[in-house]
């Protein structure tokens, strides 16, 4: 991914977790926006936070065209108290979503996750079945234009709340 | 038309073509809009029923032993009708009882989004899509008039597709956990080698695709041999080494 494209989600992603991104967009919530772009002009994330952002990124977008979601904490951009911030829990259908945030120098640096949903205590052996004809092959990351998206996306809505947390607490 | 609200702490989209709102005659819904309320209204009715966290729910009274299946309403009765059947094709593996607590969540979400697929479809409705948190039921085509198209989530790159599916009257649901404690998956970076990363099926609905890709992708990676075994279903699973493997009958969903 090209640095300006890196930054451009990454701007989207910390504006929806500060509560000023696409769910809101609008005139309100442009100048943050643009501050949020200019704060991260320039400073390439770390590969953990960039793959984060991502993700926020993609749930900001999954989003986009709800109403009432509850994820606007109406924060401003505001200079970020460096340390490491946990926020709540957060529900996540099949369990709890927990993540820390991590700010140096006035920015987000790296995203925990310190609890996540997990299905392993239901986990018991299944009787061995004759192996079918599988075909198999190298999967590849690639952009296509879809109308929907299958994938495990319960956890990344939580994973922003919990964010939200995290980064108020840090003084956004 | 397209509405996502958030719902059952989980995104959940309805999209029906425009077209399906033309010439609408009888039936409950005057418009589209209508429409796409009753369906986040049926999930909100499914969520105060079925809901494991919130303790006035039925869930949480059946577990805490003050309503007994015999007493509860019609809809748990099916819930959990369903969830026995399912217990004994999974080889006892899929059990919504398990140390002594009662939690169906596993299977609600696919009948939840089946149930509103249904009466959808009992109002008329030719084409549409539902989604809840990943799990889709797609019927007829999309605003182009042509199959939906469905991009699976690729589990190294959340924002990015690994391939993209032509669906028309099937249900679709991908189980997987893209964020393992403090990685996320990838297979560059060291990630374990064994496990699987995701594991998508189609199916002939959403609840026989949800209820499966949850069973077989808690069987690690003898699941997809599991699914192999299943007539009407196809499956296609992502392991940790980023190695794809689908059953023959995926490739005809495959558009590229």
């Amino acid at each position: 991914m090209k640095n300006s494209t890196r930054n451009r989600i990454a701007a989207t992603a910390l504006a929806s977790a500060l509560g000023v991104g696409t769910i809101t967009w609008g005139l309100r919530a442009l100048p943050a926006v643009q501050r949020a772009i200019a704060r991260l002009r320039g400073t390439q994330p770390s590969a953990a936070a960039a793959a984060g952002l991502d993700a926020i990124a993609q749930n900001a977008f999954l989003v986009s065209g709800s109403t009432g979601t509850g994820l606007n904490v109406g924060a401003t951009l505001a200079s970020l108290k460096s340390g490491t911030f946990t926020g709540k829990r957060e529900y996540a259908y099949y369990g709890y979503v927990k993540v820390q945030a991590i700010i140096q120098n006035g920015a987000l640096s790296d995203i925990k996750v310190v609890e996540y949903p997990s299905d392993n205590g239901r986990s018991r052996y299944i009787n061995g079945i004759a192996l079918p004809y599988l075909i198999q092959e190298s999967v590849d990351a690639n952009s296509y234009k879809v109308d929907l998206i299958s994938g495990a996306t319960f956890t990344s809505v939580a994973f922003v709340r919990s964010l939200q947390e995290a980064m108020k607490a840090a003084g956004a | 038309m397209r509405r996502t609200e958030l719902i059952m702490g989980m995104p959940i989209t309805v999209v029906i073509p425009d077209r399906e709102g033309l010439d609408r005659q009888g039936g409950r819904f005057a418009s589209l809009g209508e429409a796409t309320e009753a369906v986040c209204e049926s999930f909100r009715q499914v969520d105060e029923k079925f809901s494991p966290y919130k303790p006035w729910s039925e869930t949480c009274r059946i577990d805490r032993g003050e309503l007994s299946p015999g007493e509860a309403s019609d809809e748990m009765k099916e819930v959990l009708r369903l969830a026995e059947e399912t217990r004994v094709q999974t080889n006892g593996y899929f059990d919504v009882r398990f140390k002594g607590r009662f939690d169906p969540s596993g299977l609600v979400k696919g009948w939840a989004i089946e149930r509103a697929a249904r009466m959808l479809s009992d109002e008329g409705f030719l084409s549409f899509c539902i989604e809840a948190g990943g799990d889709i039921e797609v019927r007829g085509a999309n605003d182009a008039g042509r199959p939906w198209e469905i991009g699976l989530r690729s589990p190294f790159e959340p924002s990015k597709l690994t391939r993209k599916l032509s669906l028309q009257n099937c249900g679709i649901a991908t189980s997987g956990t893209y964020i393992r404690g403090e990685h996320i998956w990838n297979p560059h970076t060291g990630a374990p080698a064994n496990g699987i990363a995701s594991l998508t099926v189609v199916a002939s609905n959403v609840y026989e695709a949800d209820r499966f890709a949850t069973a077989a992708f808690a069987m690690g990676t003898a699941g997809i041999e599991f699914m192999a075994g299943l007539p009407d279903c196809d499956t296609y699973m992502v392991d940790a080494r980023g190695t794809g493997t689908f059953t023959p009958g995926f490739a005809r969903y495959i558009a590229s």
